[in-house]
């Protein structure tokens, strides 16, 4: 989890959608935001091009790898000194 | 373009408002403070422009020419919120603005959208849908710059309280104009009117130390036809809004 949500420091947020409702959530992109009421506003904004049923938005923080730390996503994790976090 | 009734001048405050907050907002699409910020005021610049289309339009149906209302009519006849005359000095100016300026556009509508003309019924919804994203992003970013301390949250509070006597006064005009409105149950009361932008902008507000409540509007030189204090937008923005260097493509 980022330790900068309350300041005017960036984390990174993932940005999942679905266009209808019975359609899974899939990953459609990242932002920057500095919390997370402005992350969900950027979100919205910047991935309006669809007409999205339900958009959700995540600090790339709190996704944990389940089967392998040395997999894409977790080398960009928060906190680590080879990822871009 | 003769003088409007009252109606005509409520719709053109409304759609003139939205039509320079989007080009102010649109000023800052590059040189915000990040990627995602500009690409937030070019969504919101957009959603202006948008709005004031479909208010625009709704002129029409009053007897108004909206090719002339939208491209013909020189500064002095524009009848927007003076807090927009002029080009943004910073990003506190563009924030300050997103909660002051904006707000009072988004309560207008509210008391529009709320009466009982039925071309507001029916548009102002999904236009206070969008607005909904204009109002997190503005609270999120007053909030902070607020509680940042030091030059930001300076800035941020002089900033909106240098908008906020003129945008009441346009939010609560005190005229007879106004008054047929509210008596035609065309929009609401000012009392409620008040009451609807203290419960918007209220809190966001105060984290800078300023209170709604003891803001008086700048009622001096109220120029009854326009609907607003002494003033007029910047010729630059002008030009802009009424398209002048597209003229040779205009389609209608």
């Amino acid at each position: 989890m980022s330790g900068a949500r309350g300041g005017l420091a960036e984390s990174v947020y993932e940005v999942f959608a679905r266009k209808t409702r019975g359609e899974p959530l899939r990953h459609i992109g990242y932002i920057d935001a500095p919390g997370d009421e402005l992350a969900r506003v950027y979100a919205w904004k910047t991935y309006d091009e669809e007409n999205w049923f339900e958009m959700c938005v995540v600090p790339r923080g709190a996704v944990m790898p389940v089967n392998r730390t040395d997999g894409p996503w977790a080398a960009n994790r928060p906190g680590r000194k080879d990822g871009a976090g | 373009m003769s003088a409007p009734d009252p109606l005509a001048r409520h719709i053109l405050s409304l759609a003139d408002t939205k039509r320079l907050l989007g080009i102010r907002y649109s000023d800052w699409i590059l040189g915000s403070p990040s990627i995602e910020t500009g690409i937030a005021a070019s969504s919101m610049a957009q959603d202006e422009w948008g709005h004031a289309r479909l208010l625009y339009s709704m002129l029409k149906r009053l007897g108004f020419d909206p090719f002339e209302v939208e491209h013909e009519r020189p500064a002095d006849r524009y009848y927007s919120a003076p807090a927009l005359d002029d080009p943004f000095e910073d990003w506190a100016d563009f924030v300050a603005a997103t909660v002051v300026v904006d707000g009072a556009l988004a309560v207008a509508l509210e008391s529009f959208g709320g009466g009982n003309f039925a071309l507001a019924r029916s548009r102002v919804p999904k236009m206070l849908a969008e607005e909904e994203y204009h109002r997190q992003f503005g609270a999120a970013w007053f909030t902070r710059l607020a509680g940042s301390g030091g030059e930001g949250a300076a800035r941020v509070r002089a900033a909106a309280l240098a908008m906020l006597p003129s945008t009441l006064a346009w939010l609560l005009p005190d005229d007879d104009l106004n008054g047929t409105l509210v008596e035609e149950g065309a929009i609401w009361a000012g009392a409620r009117v008040r009451e609807a932008c203290e419960a918007r902008i209220g809190a966001t507000l105060a984290a800078a130390g300023v209170a709604l409540a003891d803001i008086e509007p700048a009622r001096a030189g109220w120029d009854p036809e326009r609907r607003r204090g002494p003033g007029a937008p910047a010729e630059e923005a002008v030009e802009r809004a009424r398209g002048d260097r597209n003229r040779a493509l205009f389609v209608e």
